[in-house]
């Protein structure tokens, strides 16, 4: 949906336009391309003093990340986590936002208050007391402790995001479901939900593409059998040395999926923030 | 009947538009029953009854989890500000010491220059790229070719990790190979050691913040354009009214919570930044770049000094809880102005 | 053999004896100094080991000896390398919960008694005094890296790794105007102020050193204090360094990296300083060895065979800095003689000479030191810096006073304060950590 709140009417203005779209996506994307291309760089190349465009291309630092150590491990703890964090975010995102939109609850200002604030917490300030805690009960370096890490913190932004979504879902369509003997379980599974669906797939996309890059958490509540990718990234930092090629390269393999998902489904990302949800 | 709430405003909804019921006051449904129910209302009464039950069980997982993973451990840190508590030295008893701690770090002068460095980084931070995002947003409001190609070449840095972003920054704004000052020399300025300069460092710490987080602001602010109802615009402008006086009588206002909302949140992460100091430059040079959250992060990791690192975090939170408080606050009384 | 009497007073039948007894007496000593590795520990095999280690360099190695350790005794051993910034907390995190994930422990000489008087880690001197358990003989290594971690009779590690700072040089400019590598700082700003701005050699800095505010600043400043003929405390912990030769020695860093460095030297770590000196940027660089196998590997250096390598100059004296790095064994570790028999494995001789070595660990074991000399163009540099050479105190509030010391250096390079009252104001708050600490209430 476009509106025109402004138009362009001279070649002038629409060179303007172009002029400064292109100056921001040259801004914005120049970082990247960077990481892409160093990525294909022998060491030597990486420290020029002028952005070269030519240069050998070689794929041994691809290799090379491919040969570490673990590495196939580290992928699937990235994947399984970051899909097990959107699963659980999405479906009780939603129970919590349907909860939150449908019923006048007791507490109703302290439990938005508390699921707001929780958004505002520093990590860092939760970090030491949840570590020490699931240290004791022996869940560290886990992919359990790092899934309910992500998906907890996830969570609230999530849940007003989803709940300005069942706002706008008409009371009729429950009271219709449930007159006709729907359970509350079928009618939000079978019925609430799919109602939804734009605004789960902007859910989806956005805790993936979080989870799937969190570092703090990782970093902290993992060891070497449930690391993440982030976290192998920054081992790429070595006291003497710091392999670049090697980083970059495992940033591009970080970035592939996320951005394939996003280009994939960028309809559904703007529809799901826009139709009543996230104006925030 | 429905209280507005405070709260209520962070729920998200179309201020004041027109809608299909996302009215402000249709959140709770009031039931009345009158006393000649039929069979079947009758049923529905007493099923309302347990009905009660089940949001509460709905929420339940949301706030179990929040509760191991933010309260109980938000308690265990506002303790642990007043004890004595060096982690790597469990041979040292743990001792309370009342405000000592809070004493010791308000006496730091390194807190009160990393408060500042803060203050400054969240105020410039969030204004560029609230003015960067929303430009954007107004540029794609309309149709042109290769929009979607530019909407995702745009949104690039959302998909990122951050931590290879701030490596990837550190590495350009280096004084020999980085890429910034080759462009900055094409612009005639000489090269710059940016990371070591300490008028520069902050700036560009800076631009690294707004290079990651611009495009998801751009993102929010660009769908709330799109949902503006249009009936109310395109009477004003069969009024008679200029492009000027719409955009500022009718679309800002209806922008204003959402953008309220969008700023609050980067105010609020601006103000704990952490990954790039703790990555680009360590706090230097001279502590030029020290931010509150990076001290917090420091004394609790790195000097293992519990107590003081607790009351920084504690800072922050009361800080971040004082700015959602004021906004929240604004938003109240912009709805009701609204709804009225 | 009625004539033995007569052939044993041939003299070169005694001759022959002495020298026979005298070899076997070398095969002796040189046996045991070797472990024996046939006793191995009676207390029941773990089904593996964890090692923690930093960074690359050391993991290699460490995986290199496990493959061996497992074929010799049957144990898995599974190496953890954390990158050198999250070291230290994380192996605290663990220790601290006593989790015993870790067997084996590889920790720097700073964190010293942070670590005893945590009592984190097991004295090992007990296991090789333990006649069931293979001997070491701790002898084999420099007094001043091993007694960073004794107290109270106890040894606590075998420090495998010891180094000092050293000056990385262009051989090819100072031949080209005729220099020797300095001897003396003096020197060392003359040799700097003929190579920085100037004409003949574009884009030449003259020196650099890693100056980024936190443990760079600090590690590299103490080199010039102690040279200086200053310290950072007396017997009684007061500060000293603020003193008069402490103020020279932080302006004449200062000013060595204002002059002679290139700008953004104030926030060098060692990638970015070695990566200067690697791109040829630099004629002087101070500078841990270990990166000169960096400097001599023709696919990412451009000054191959242009390096040369002397001990940092002196003033007073020659004081470079000390770094190591030991295996010790955690105290939470439940295989604790089989963690010590892995630590006594990797630093067997062998070990050291044949896979230490060739992964870039830089060893301090006397031996294997003496034989590198020739084959390492930076060993003799190192040998000679031994002479004098120590680290700053390993006490546990060392962490928050170095980045006191940190920030005050940082401060002074980059001109935002005079050294007097940076320095003083570093030696107030360190005063006030010390005291905390108790220090002065003895």
């Amino acid at each position: 949906m476009t509106k025109r709140n402004f138009t362009l009417n001279s070649i002038g203005k629409w060179t303007v336009f172009y002029i400064g779209l292109i100056c921001a996506v040259f801004f914005f994307v120049f970082p990247i391309f960077w990481i892409v291309t160093t990525s294909l760089k022998h060491r030597v190349d990486v420290y020029t003093e002028k952005p070269v465009l030519l240069f050998s291309v070689t794929w041994q630092n691809y290799q090379r990340i491919f040969e570490l150590h673990d590495f196939g491990r580290y992928l699937l703890n990235s994947f399984i986590v970051a899909t097990s964090v959107t699963l659980i975010i999405m479906y009780f995102g939603a129970l919590a936002a349907y909860a939150l939109t449908r019923w006048r609850i007791q507490g109703y200002n302290w439990v938005s208050l508390a699921i707001i604030s929780a958004r505002m917490f520093p990590p860092i300030a939760l970090l030491p007391s949840f570590f020490l805690f699931a240290s004791r009960i022996g869940i560290v370096d886990t992919r359990r402790v790092l899934i309910f890490a992500h998906a907890t913190y996830g969570l609230p932004f999530i849940v007003f995001m989803l709940a300005g979504f069942f706002r706008q879902i008409p009371r009729d369509l429950d009271d219709a479901a449930l007159i006709d003997g729907c359970s509350y379980f079928q009618l939000f599974n079978w019925i609430m939900l799919p109602s939804v669906a734009p605004g789960l797939a902007a859910t989806a996309i956005l805790s993936f593409i979080w989870s799937w890059n969190e570092f703090l958490f990782a970093l902290v509540l993992t060891r070497a059998s449930s690391k993440t990718l982030p976290v192998v990234i920054s081992e790429f930092i070595g006291f003497v040395q710091v392999d670049w090629q090697g980083l970059t390269a495992m940033a591009t393999i970080l970035l592939l999926p996320s951005i394939i998902i996003t280009f994939a489904t960028q309809k559904y990302l703007v529809r799901g923030l826009t139709a009543g949800a996230v104006k925030g | 009947m429905g209280k507005s709430t405070g709260c209520d405003v962070f729920l998200p909804t179309v201020p004041g538009a027109l809608s299909n019921g996302n009215d402000v006051k249709q959140i709770m449904p009031t039931i009345r029953w009158p006393r000649f129910l039929s069979k079947r209302q009758q049923v529905i009464k007493r099923s309302i009854r347990s009905e009660r039950l089940i949001p509460y069980w709905m929420l339940a997982p949301l706030l179990v989890g929040l509760a191991i993973l933010v309260y109980f451990p938000m308690i265990g840190t506002f303790v642990l500000s007043f004890l004595r508590y060096f982690w790597n030295k469990p041979q040292q008893p743990i001792r309370w010491i009342g405000l000592n701690n809070y004493i010791d770090v308000f006496s730091d002068s390194l807190f009160w220059q990393a408060l500042g460095n803060t203050l400054v980084f969240m105020l410039v931070s969030t204004g560029l790229s609230v003015l960067i995002g929303l430009g954007l947003a107004v540029m794609f409001d309309r149709k042109f070719p290769g929009k979607s190609v530019f909407m995702t070449l745009i949104l690039l840095p959302m998909m990122i990790a951050p931590v290879a972003a701030a490596l990837s920054w550190k590495f350009l704004f280096d004084g020999q190979w980085g890429a910034v000052n080759y462009f900055v020399n094409l612009m005639g300025i000489p090269n710059q050691a940016w990371l070591a300069s300490p008028k520069l460092a902050l700036p560009a710490i800076m631009v690294a913040d707004i290079w990651l987080y611009a495009p998801f602001v751009f993102l929010v602010m660009f769908a709330s354009l799109q949902a503006l109802p249009q009936e109310p615009i395109e009477a004003a402008r069969i009024d008679g009214g200029s492009c000027w006086q719409i955009f500022t009588r009718i679309t800002l206002p209806l922008l204003v919570p959402n953008f309220l909302l969008i700023i609050v949140i980067r105010l609020m992460d601006t103000f704990r930044v952490f990954d790039f100091i703790y990555i680009m430059t360590n706090g230097g040079p001279g502590g030029k770049t020290e931010t509150v959250g990076f001290l917090s992060y420091e004394r609790t990791f790195r000097h293992f000094n519990m107590g003081q690192g607790s009351v920084i975090a504690i800072f922050i939170l009361v800080v971040v809880l004082l700015i959602s408080w004021y906004f929240i606050r604004i938003l109240q009384k912009g709805l009701l102005e609204q709804v009225r | 053999m009625r004539n033995w009497k007569n052939l044993i007073q041939r003299p070169l039948v005694i001759l022959g004896i002495v020298f026979s007894l005298s070899i076997l007496n070398c095969i002796a000593v040189v046996s045991a100094a070797e472990p024996d590795f046939s006793k191995v520990p009676k207390s029941p095999k773990p089904k593996k080991l964890t090692v923690v280690l930093y960074e690359p360099v050391e993991q290699k190695a460490a995986i290199e000896v496990s493959k061996l350790f497992e074929q010799k005794f049957g144990i898995k051993v599974e190496v953890n390398a954390i990158p050198w910034i999250n070291l230290h907390e994380k192996i605290i995190a663990d220790l601290t919960a006593r989790t015993g994930t870790y067997d084996v422990i590889f920790i720097p000489g700073l964190w010293a008694l942070e670590f005893i008087e945590a009592d984190f880690i097991e004295p090992l001197n007990k296991y090789w005094n333990n006649p069931n358990l293979p001997k070491f003989d701790i002898e084999g290594y420099p007094q001043s890296v091993v007694n960073l971690l004794s107290k109270n009779g106890n040894i606590y590690w075998i420090p495998h790794h010891g180094t000092t700072q050293i000056l990385f040089y262009r051989k090819d400019l100072l031949q080209a105007e005729g220099l020797r590598p300095p001897e003396t700082y003096d020197e060392l700003f003359k040799i700097a102020a003929k190579f920085t701005n100037n004409p003949k050699y574009p884009g030449v800095w003259g020196f650099g050193t890693t100056a980024k505010q936190g443990e760079f600043a600090s590690s590299t400043w103490s080199t010039w204090l102690w040279s200086w003929g200053g310290d950072y405390f007396d017997e009684n912990w007061n500060p000293i360094f603020n003193d008069a030769t402490g103020v020279a020695s932080l302006e004449a860093y200062a000013e060595a990296v204002n002059k002679f460095a290139p700008p953004d030297a104030p926030n060098w770590a060692n990638e970015e300083a070695g990566a200067a000196f690697q791109q040829g940027r630099l004629a002087m660089l101070q500078m841990w060895p270990y990166l000169g196998a960096a400097m001599e590997d023709p696919t990412q250096s451009k000054v191959v065979g242009k390096v040369g390598y002397a001990p940092l100059p002196k003033k007073v004296l020659r004081f470079p800095r000390l770094g190591s790095w030991g295996g010790t064994v955690s105290k939470f570790s439940r295989y604790k003689e089989w963690a010590y028999l892995w630590v006594a494995f990797y630093n067997s001789e062998e070990n050291t000479d044949n896979i230490l070595v060739p992964s870039g660990v830089a060893v301090c074991r006397l031996s294997t030191a003496e034989k590198l000399k020739d084959k390492i163009l930076w060993q003799d540099a190192v040998n000679k810096s031994f002479e004098h050479t120590k680290e700053r105190p390993g006490i546990p509030e060392i962490t928050p006073i170095i980045d006191v010391w940190g920030l005050a250096v940082s401060k002074v390079v980059t001109g935002q304060s005079d050294a007097k009252s940076a320095l003083n104001e570093a030696a107030t708050k360190i005063r006030k950590i010390l005291d905390d600490a108790g220090y002065y209430s003895k």
